[in-house]
């Protein structure tokens, strides 16, 4: 009986990875659509919010279960143009590539003091709570967009995880910018990492555009048609076809996808960015 | 009536057992048992389900009285956080620890029967009661004839109903599903958490269902063998495994009974019966003795049955001391004053 793809569950014997592609390009800089904040300041602590989620989620009685990879790095140019491609994690995990749950719950680089709006139970109004929330990735916002480097940099990465583990859940990806790239035509280069694949399917590659403008996002588009401009439709050619599962999740959750749907959001603020996040990354078998 | 009983249990992950959550506990003589399934997301779940099951078979629970279940449930949350050390949490179970633990519950007890005269055959009635998506498989002559509460394998959910070691207010969704149905000896109950019990339904809806008087005989190291193959082949889901058959007999040898995620050990077979005991049966007239070979076979059959029983108890027994040693050797390897 052959096994339907994208239907390995996640355990520690069927590792799950996510790498985060981050643009930390100058433009990050801008203020990112609906919100006072700059663009990279809302990427990190949607990641940082993402890691924390799940070191809590993987968390039992014993510690963090060691079922999952990460790789977050960032991309950028310095100021004489050359690619700067590195893993964006501080700290303890500094310039490691892929790092376990395990080790990510156990390294934070610090724990910052915030305040978090909770509302009351009984008279509704919100209240202000001081909370812990760990960081890992700090913002950076220089240079260019070197797209191209990083992907080839992801394939790189993501051939030597699937050598060690073919029959995973394959990996995903998810890649934030908000410009387009400055080395090249990256379609090839997104080909190339959907192209790599465990036992279980192939890399999903999602991609994902942060706007300065509050204009109406688009989530999970089916067709190039309506997509705004160039930009949106290089994005929607390099993101992946979300297998089956995935729109079955999502279904469960709320969206109505059409079938074709793609990896991918355009005009995104932050409510999208972490809905996105998500959706994303939830369709591991495992890690619902 | 009564239950001869035979559990078997594996972790999702077979090399570290004591993250097992499952939890098991069967009072084969007062004719009742029960499963749980601990909520791996959550907090000390595989402790609050060993609490559950231990006292549903003590307490003989009826959730229908809803003001003595609430109060059952009060005194069992009150010994669940009077049991959990939370002195050593780092940020990330802090940060769970107010959602407390979750499990799923399962049991099934024996009754006698109401009418007068006793109906023939001889039987008992059969009531579970189940909260989640543990199951309970009735198998008469190798066939399911209920299966409680989920009916067909698509209906499993990845979030199913649960009570929780914590007050959130959230009781009133504590709807437990009732069955009531006539038990004859022989009968085979099997309680089974989520992953056996999935696969089980979709063994028997595919018109091949598991052979469960094979799994009776089979050892325990053959069973999880089985079940990392299944696994292997996609075929049953990573989780935490629980399969707990209980044999409807006549009368058993003491016995209350938990699981524990074991290390492998060879389980021992059922005694075969003595010459003696079978020499009575040769020789008879097949007109005549046909009610009596009937019986003495049956009598034959519970006695191995029971032997059997107090064999995989004496194991269980040693297994628990040989778990409870395993967890302490752990634990003093973790003790955070122990790391670097």
């Amino acid at each position: 009986m052959s096994r339907a793809t994208y239907s390995q569950e996640i355990s520690r014997q069927h590792k799950a990875c996510f790498l985060f592609l981050l643009d930390q390009s100058f433009s990050m800089e801008e203020p990112l659509g609906n919100s006072s904040r700059r663009k990279c300041d809302e990427l990190v602590s949607a990641i940082n919010g993402w890691l924390q989620n799940m070191a809590i989620r993987a968390s039992g009685d014993e510690g963090i279960k060691d079922w999952m990879d990460v790789g977050v790095f960032g991309y950028r140019t310095d100021p004489s143009a050359q690619p700067i491609i590195e893993s964006a994690l501080q700290g303890p995990l500094a310039g490691r590539t892929l790092v376990s749950i395990t080790e990510i719950g156990a390294s934070p680089v610090r724990i910052d003091p915030r305040n978090q709006l909770i509302p009351d139970e009984e008279t509704g109004e919100m209240l202000e709570v001081p909370c812990e929330v760990p960081v890992w990735v700090d913002p950076k916002a220089e240079g260019g967009t070197p797209m191209c480097h990083m992907l080839y940099r992801a394939y790189e990465i993501l051939s030597e995880w699937i050598a060690r583990h073919p029959r995973s859940f394959p990996p995903i990806v998810v890649h934030i910018t908000d410009g387009e790239s400055q080395d090249g035509d990256p379609i090839p280069y997104a080909d190339a990492v959907k192209s790599l694949a465990t036992e279980d399917g192939n890399v999903l590659l999602l991609n994902c555009h942060l706007s300065m403008t509050a204009a109406d996002p688009f989530m999970f588009p089916a067709g190039e048609e309506g997509l705004p401009d160039e930009l949106a439709r290089v994005l929607f050619r390099m993101s992946s076809v979300l297998p089956e599962p995935f729109l079955r999740h999502a279904m469960v959750e709320g969206f109505q996808l059409q079938p074709n749907a793609r990896g991918m959001a355009f005009n995104a603020d932050m409510v999208c960015l972490i809905q996105f996040l998500n959706m994303g990354t939830q369709v591991a078998p495992g890690l619902r | 009536m009564q239950f001869a009983a035979r559990i078997f249990t594996i972790a999702k992950d077979p090399e570290h057992p004591e993250q097992f959550q499952d939890a098991c506990h069967v009072d084969a003589a007062g004719g009742i048992a029960a499963v749980a399934d601990g909520v791996a997301s959550t907090l000390f779940s595989g402790q609050w389900a060993e609490l559950l099951t231990q006292a549903i078979v003590a307490d003989a629970l009826d959730p229908a009285d809803q003001e003595g279940f609430a109060c059952w449930l009060k005194k069992r949350r009150e010994a669940w956080s009077a049991q959990i050390d939370v002195s050593g949490l780092a940020w990330f179970q802090k940060a769970k620890l107010p959602l407390g633990a979750f499990c799923t519950l399962l049991w099934v007890r024996l009754l006698p029967e109401e009418e007068s005269p006793p109906p023939t055959p001889p039987s008992q009635r059969l009531q579970a009661f189940a909260l989640g998506d543990s199951c309970l498989l009735h198998v008469r002559g190798g066939e399911a004839i209920h299966t409680f509460p989920i009916q067909q394998s698509p209906q499993f959910d990845a979030d199913p109903l649960a009570v929780g070691s914590l007050d959130l207010g959230r009781d009133q969704l504590l709807n437990f599903r009732c069955l009531e149905e006539r038990c004859l000896l022989g009968d085979l109950l099997v309680l089974c958490t989520d992953a056996v019990a999935q696969w089980a339904l979709r063994r028997c809806e595919s018109g091949c269902p598991p052979a469960w008087d094979d799994y009776w005989h089979m050892t325990e190291q053959a069973w999880r063998e089985e079940i990392v193959a299944l696994r292997e082949q996609g075929l049953m889901r990573y989780d935490d495994a629980t399969l707990l058959l209980l044999r409807v007999v006549a009368q058993c040898a003491e016995t209350c009974v938990d699981a524990q995620p074991t290390a492998p050990i060879e389980a021992a077979e059922p005694q075969p019966a003595s010459a003696e005991e079978l020499a009575p049966l040769a020789g008879q007239p097949s007109d005549t003795a046909a009610p009596d070979w009937a019986a003495t076979l049956k009598s034959l059959s519970d006695r191995a049955y029971a032997g059997l029983d107090q064999v995989s108890q004496q194991m269980l027994r040693g297994l628990g001391r040989l778990k409870q040693k395993a967890l302490e050797k752990y634990r003093e390897q973790f003790r955070p004053d122990k790391k670097e």
